[in-house]
């Protein structure tokens, strides 16, 4: 909780301006003092001023350390115009640390911008506004989870309070390891390049610590490249239990590798169909949707093997069944076949049926009735003429 | 072979045309039913400008968040599922009873319940063949205490099902029908059910290689420190049989790396082949060693194995290995010391080498195929001319020296119809590499790796996908925030995330952070970038909060003259909508709504009313702005805005300075009103002189505010 309260504090701090890369240098609170002129001006120039000194004024101490003072004073001014300078341009490119990588890289390679010191007054006023800015947003936070006005007012104060303390340790601790190889440094002049570096790869860390986000890491992440001396992936030798010239069986459950196979098939499924027809696919294969290419015989069930011959011609099972071939029954047969061609919504055996219900309702003492009636009509419409 | 028939038309045509070549009518050929829709399908793929296809319906309701994707797509399935039920207890409601074909697929049925079916042997087996585990052992228990006989085929069929299955029904991971369950259901780590059916029938059945093999497989697959030891001595009472390939595989994965050894050793003396499960148990154990060489090494090893024997790894060989390539416990970055820090750089930089490697493999597969798909589309070119020109004895010798050189072509490069590759599934946890090997690529922040990785995946030669809303969704984002992480162009990152988000990356907080840190650091300038990653926050609900916050400082930085007039409407709009959206959550006091309020802070109605003079708002911002002098607004029940803080004094200032320009001596008071309430005396001073110089002010007002600031303190 606090660790993430720190790194709040940091981002709110950064919102509103990036802090300087050297205020990891300077830090803690209780650095009140100046930087000094070692830490400022290169150990040849100090020697350079100690030998201009001397010649001009051999004898006379007092006017000796004077002209040094001056021409020490006059140096750090110099460098602190051109470090201010410096610093501006810096600032905005701060918020992207990606640029930030870039000036670290630069600064390692010009150890003299990272050895100065930053007004300390602007990291002062950066830091307060980022710590009201927390406070606010603790309050805030305290208001969301329930907490009363004045309790979270207290709540704010106390939890920034001791993030900054908290803070103010990490840096004080870290800021020490910085110290003490900037001292490393200055007495190990003909290692210096090297560790110099050092110190900025420490730096660079301790600044990717600072702005570390909760989410993601900072932008300035370092790249991780192929390493072409890394062991080799593909060119190692096989473990050496199988042989490539013996020959084996596959002797496998062959349910047990349907089933995982089966399983693995189910899984590459993710989340059903990505466009209409992969949509269209799936009803298919359910078994919701008419099979392209379409038929209007789809799923006919029995039906699908009749012929239409079946359920046209129907007069020609008439002489089987021993209906006459003439006459007014023969007349009215022909109508029903003639119907019953012509209906879609009966099967074939079943109108086979209907016309063996006629067959057996016109047995052959309907059929003489039949006749007998049919004579008489017609001798009765003789008669009527 | 649609082109082959396009082309046999072609060329049957063009013949016709000449002389009277003899017209051959091609038989035609079978297709399934789904072929036609399949070539469709391919041939149209995804659109990948609209959102997923089970979201394609009111563009209101399409979802833009992960959580929103979920909620969504269970609503939709669970809808489903209950019209499902709905239609199985009444189906005469839902479907119209004559309809010709019946198709059972809209009839659903309630699944046979083991108490009410007859207890026959023929029922039990329906029941095995559609894995209703629960229900076949209830069943089958029934049968015993009803002394139905079971014959020891059907038995054993059972003890398959319930032994693959650990005698409960199927995991969700195997629900076909159901993807939201299937993806997003929760699985409890099943250990072996002692005592269960499956024991039961263990000891019913006769032991053969068989019943011994998938008991030792199961005991394996469901393992606790019991079952393996259960299986061990399985194991070793079976000696004298010769138990199966997937029992080896099950105690190599249970077993230590030289456990596994001297097992894999036994199977090469029983001259049992291994497969991909196999070496994937052996890459299990060996991930196990501790120590890191000799992990690698085995890992590597196993690799070369698997390629000697000619076979090809599967994706989820080199899943098992990314996975193990780094330490856990280097894992996170708070918990690593020093020298762990340096073993951490080590491993890392091993595991993007190998992931490397393996891409170049896998690339070099899919070129591979990739050839030899074009030389098989010209081997059926040459095939047909063979079969319908062949006998214009212009064409024929041209032909059989293209054939012959094809073939010969062939030959060379050792290609073959059967030997070509395409990355499909064979374990079910294939998919799993591409995120895990995304996840190392962002770890070590190599793009160009993880670029190499995305168009593997997204390659048409790739049939194997990671569940979109879930897995693929993880391996996108971490795609993304990398890529956007490393690019300093603005356009780079919005053609990046308008292809993305939301439809494959659902929005989240930190990549929309990251998005507006981009846009802060860039020298660039990319309104529709900016819009969209405020229009996509407004949907997802980052409103409130850091975000909110972020939103407000990124319009005030928006240089109002660098945009076009539509731009500027957009802008308009926006500012006019979030405005409305923040003023509405602040409005909810009632008590049942009041756990969504989010009360006006001073600096966001500072920031606000800016914003909105930015638009010419300046009435509404005036409103706003007299919230933070109104008492009542900020106390008792109805308050909508927070007591404490204080107005941004930036905003003020510019806010004053607007209504001086525009000589709005009211709104100008206001300002100074607010800016009183942090300000002292002496910074007030100057505006009020500059107000009375530049506003129309009478000689009483300019008393009055000389008045009032000299009632400020000092």
């Amino acid at each position: 909780m606090l660790r993430s309260l720190c790194s709040v504090a940091v981002r709110l701090g950064q919102k509103r301006q990036p802090r300087f890369l050297s205020s990891t240098a300077t830090g803690g609170d209780d650095d009140g003092k100046g930087p000094k002129a070692k830490d400022i001006i290169d150990d040849n120039l100090l020697k350079a001023i100690d030998g201009v000194a001397n010649d001009i004024h051999p004898q006379s101490i007092t006017e000796k350390k004077s002209l040094k003072h001056t021409l020490i004073n006059r140096l750090v001014a110099n460098e602190k115009a051109s470090f201010d300078a410096a610093a501006v341009s810096a600032n905005s490119e701060m918020l992207d640390d990606q640029a930030l990588i870039g000036l670290l890289a630069d600064v390692a390679g010009d150890a003299k911008v990272e050895k100065k010191v930053p007004p300390k007054s602007a990291q002062l006023r950066q830091e307060r506004r980022g710590l009201v800015l927390l406070r606010k947003e603790i309050f805030y936070q305290a208001i969301h989870s329930g907490f009363t006005t004045e309790e979270a007012r207290v709540k704010s104060e106390t939890i920034v309070n001791e993030a900054q303390i908290k803070l103010a340790e990490q840096r004080k601790a870290l800021l020490s390891d910085v110290r003490e190889k900037l001292e490393n440094d200055e007495t190990e002049q003909t290692e210096r390049s090297e560790k110099e570096h050092r110190l900025f790869t420490t730096a660079l860390e301790f600044l990717e610590k600072i702005y570390k986000d909760d989410m993601i890491n900072s932008d300035a992440r370092k790249i991780v490249n192929v390493d072409k001396d890394a062991i080799k992936f593909f060119q190692q030798r096989p473990l050496g239990t199988w042989k490539k010239s013996e020959k084996y069986e596959d002797h496998s459950l062959e349910f047990w590798t349907r089933w995982d196979q089966r399983a693995a098939t189910i899984a590459n499924g993710s989340f059903g169909p990505t466009n209409s027809f992969e949509e269209q696919i799936d009803w298919t294969t359910k078994g919701k949707q008419w099979e392209y290419p379409i038929d209007n015989e789809f799923k006919m069930g029995d039906e699908a093997g009749v012929s239409f011959i079946d359920h046209v011609f129907l007069e020609r099972h008439l002489p089987s069944l021993g209906i006459p071939k003439t006459g007014p029954i023969a007349h009215f047969m022909h109508l029903v076949c003639v119907g019953l061609s012509k209906n879609p919504y009966m099967t074939a055996a079943k109108k086979r049926e209907h016309l063996k219900w006629f067959a057996d309702y016109f047995n052959t003492e309907k059929q003489k009735l039949v006749h007998k009636l049919h004579e008489q009509e017609q001798v009765a419409a003789q008669n009527a003429l | 072979m649609i082109g082959r028939i396009g082309l046999s038309r072609v060329l049957t045509r063009g013949l016709s045309s000449g002389e009277a070549a003899k017209l051959t009518i091609q038989p035609a050929i079978e297709r399934s039913p789904t072929d036609l829709l399949n070539a469709l399908s391919e041939t149209v793929g995804p659109d990948t400008t609209a959102p997923h296809f089970a979201y394609i319906d009111d563009p209101i309701t399409i979802p833009s968040t992960q959580s929103a994707k979920k909620t969504y797509f269970m609503a939709k399935e669970f809808g489903k599922r209950a019209a499902r039920e709905l239609a199985t207890e009444w189906p005469t409601l839902f479907a119209f009873d004559r309809d010709q074909p019946r198709l059972p697929a809209f009839r659903p049925q309630h699944l046979a319940d083991p108490f009410q079916v007859d207890p026959t042997e023929k029922s039990l087996l329906k029941m095995i063949k559609s894995r209703e585990v629960q229900d076949s052992c209830v069943l089958y228990e029934r049968l015993r205490s009803e002394n139905v006989e079971v014959s020891e085929k059907v038995q054993l069929e059972l003890f398959r099902l319930v032994a693959y299955y650990n005698s409960s029904n199927i995991p969700f991971s195997e629900w076909q029908e159901w993807a939201g369950i299937r993806n997003f259901g929760e699985e409890s780590n099943g250990k072996w059910k002692t005592g269960g059916v499956a024991d039961l029938l263990f000891e019913t059945l006769q032991k053969t290689d068989e019943t011994v093999s998938i008991m030792i497989a199961a005991l394996c697959k469901f393992h606790d420190s019991q079952s393996v030891e259960r299986a061990k001595e399985l194991y070793k009472e079976h000696q004298t049989g010769k138990i199966h390939l997937e029992a080896f595989n099950g105690l190599i994965g249970a077993s230590s790396f030289n456990a596994a050894k001297k097992l894999a050793a036994e199977m090469n003396s029983l001259k049992i082949s291994p497969n991909i499960s196999t070496f994937n148990a052996l890459l299990f154990s060996a991930a196990k060693i501790s120590k890191y060489e000799e992990k690698i090494k085995a890992f590597s090893e196993i690799i070369a194995e698997i390629r000697e024997l000619d076979m090809e790894p599967a994706l989820s060989c080199y899943y098992i290995i990314v996975k193990n390539l780094i330490d856990s416990k280097l894992l996170d970055k708070e918990k690593r010391g020093e020298n762990e820090e340096q073993s951490y750089n080590k491993q890392l930089t091993l595991a993007v080498s190998w992931i490397s490697e393996i891409l170049n493999e896998i690339e070099g597969d899919i070129v591979f195929f990739k050839k030899r798909l074009k030389i098989r589309i010209f081997h059926i070119k040459i095939d047909f001319l063979q079969q319908n020109v062949i006998s214009e004895p212009i064409f024929r010798s041209k032909f059989f020296k293209m054939y012959d050189f094809s073939h010969r072509f062939c030959q060379n490069q050792g290609i073959s119809d059967e030997n070509y590759k395409n990355l499909a599934p064979v374990t079910s946890q294939c998919h799993l590499f591409f995120v895990e090997a995304m996840g190392v690529l962002y770890r070590a922040s190599n793009e160009k790796l993880a670029e190499q990785l995305r168009n593997i995946y997204e390659s048409s030669q790739n049939s194997i996908k990671m569940p979109v809303f879930t897995v693929e969704s993880t391996f996108y984002n971490r795609y993304l925030q990398l890529a956007i992480e490393q690019t300093p162009s603005l356009n780079r990152i919005q053609e990046l995330y308008f292809s993305m988000v939301p439809r494959l990356v659902g929005v989240n907080n930190s990549l929309t952070s990251l998005v507006f840190r981009k846009i802060s650091a860039s020298s660039e300038r990319n309104w529709p970038l900016l819009r969209r990653a405020i229009v996509d926050g407004i949907t997802a609900g980052q409103l409130n909060g850091v975000l909110g916050e972020e939103m407000r400082k990124q319009l005030s930085n928006v240089q109002l003259h660098t945009l076009g007039t539509s731009e500027r409407e957009q802008y308009t709009t926006l500012v006019q909508k979030l405005v409305a959206v923040w003023i509405e959550f602040s409005q909810f006091t009632e008590e049942r709504m009041r756990r969504l309020q989010r009360k006006l802070s001073p600096s966001q109605i500072s920031e606000c009313a800016l914003l909105l003079t930015r638009i010419g708002e300046q009435q509404k911002a005036y409103e706003l702005l007299e919230l933070l002098l109104d008492e009542n607004a900020s106390s008792g029940e109805e308050a909508t805005v927070y007591p404490k803080g204080h107005a941004r004094p930036w905003a003020m200032a510019e806010l004053f300075e607007d209504a001086l320009r525009k000589k709005d001596t009211y709104g100008a008071a206001l300002c100074l009103e607010i800016l009183s309430l942090t300000a002292n005396r002496a910074k007030l001073e100057p505006l009020v002189n500059r107000m009375v110089e530049k506003c129309n002010v009478n000689q009483e007002q300019a008393r009055i505010l000389q008045g009032f600031v000299r009632l400020r303190p000092q």
